[in-house]
């Protein structure tokens, strides 16, 4: 069995860039990975439009759903 | 948005000399980079031209960030007046490059183009070895990130 430390040696290289990210990338066609950059992109807008919508609300303080 | 579609398709529908190149290519090869312009690289023939200016006049391109009451035309005298412009304009924003740092004017950058099919049309795009020269010669900040993620773009590359 591995550490975390050594997975992440694994799959990084020596500048941090995620070695799994590009593999993965790689199995897509050109039009594919166009398309889901795309659809980034439209995440990133739609947050942005709720951000302008809702400029003044916060993540409540006791909130424990953080993810985190 | 940048509509990244319908710039290919009016590029390679009018049978315009274009490389696809910066972000846009960076993603095409498999980086996990996001941009949200389109770079192109097209070749200064008068011919050329002429139907980039005929592909994008209803459009309305302006130059990105510049005043509102700075003159310009988008028309062919202005493009070959210039070399790279970087616009903005219906479709979204728009870069038209003349000549790329480290590989020089387009008939170059086709040496280090490679055919792709791109949402159904076939694309010349800068390669990852092409990306790399250009991206070492600009070795901005945001550059170096790109360097490290194309090298090991090309080692997969080469693996597979």
């Amino acid at each position: 069995m591995i550490t975390l430390d050594e997975y992440f040696k694994q799959t990084h290289n020596e500048y941090g860039i995620d070695r799994t990210l590009l593999i993965e990338r790689l199995k897509l066609t050109p039009t594919e990975r166009l398309r889901e950059h795309e659809s980034f992109l439209a995440q990133i807008e739609e947050l942005r439009r709720t951000i302008r919508r809702h400029p003044h609300d916060t993540v409540p303080k006791n909130n424990s759903n953080t993810g985190q | 948005m940048t509509q990244f579609q319908k710039i290919i398709q009016i590029l390679a529908n009018d049978k315009i000399d274009f490389v696809v190149i910066g972000g846009l290519a960076l993603i095409a090869q498999g980086s996990a980079y996001m941009t949200s312009d389109i770079d192109i690289c097209y070749k200064r023939s008068e011919e050329n031209v002429k139907k980039i200016v005929q592909a994008f006049k209803n459009y309305h391109l302006t130059l990105r960030g510049a005043p509102k009451d700075l003159p310009f035309i988008f028309d062919e005298k202005t493009l070959k007046a210039g070399m790279n412009f970087t616009f903005s304009s219906e479709l979204g924003d728009i870069d038209l490059l003349g000549e790329i740092g480290g590989i020089g004017f387009y008939e170059n950058v086709l040496k280090y183009s490679e055919r792709m099919d791109l949402y159904g049309f076939e694309c010349q795009v800068l390669t990852v070895e092409g990306l790399l020269k250009s991206k070492k010669a600009a070795n901005r900040r945001k550059d170096q990130n790109h360097i490290a993620e194309l090298e090991e773009l090309l080692k997969l590359k080469k693996e597979n």
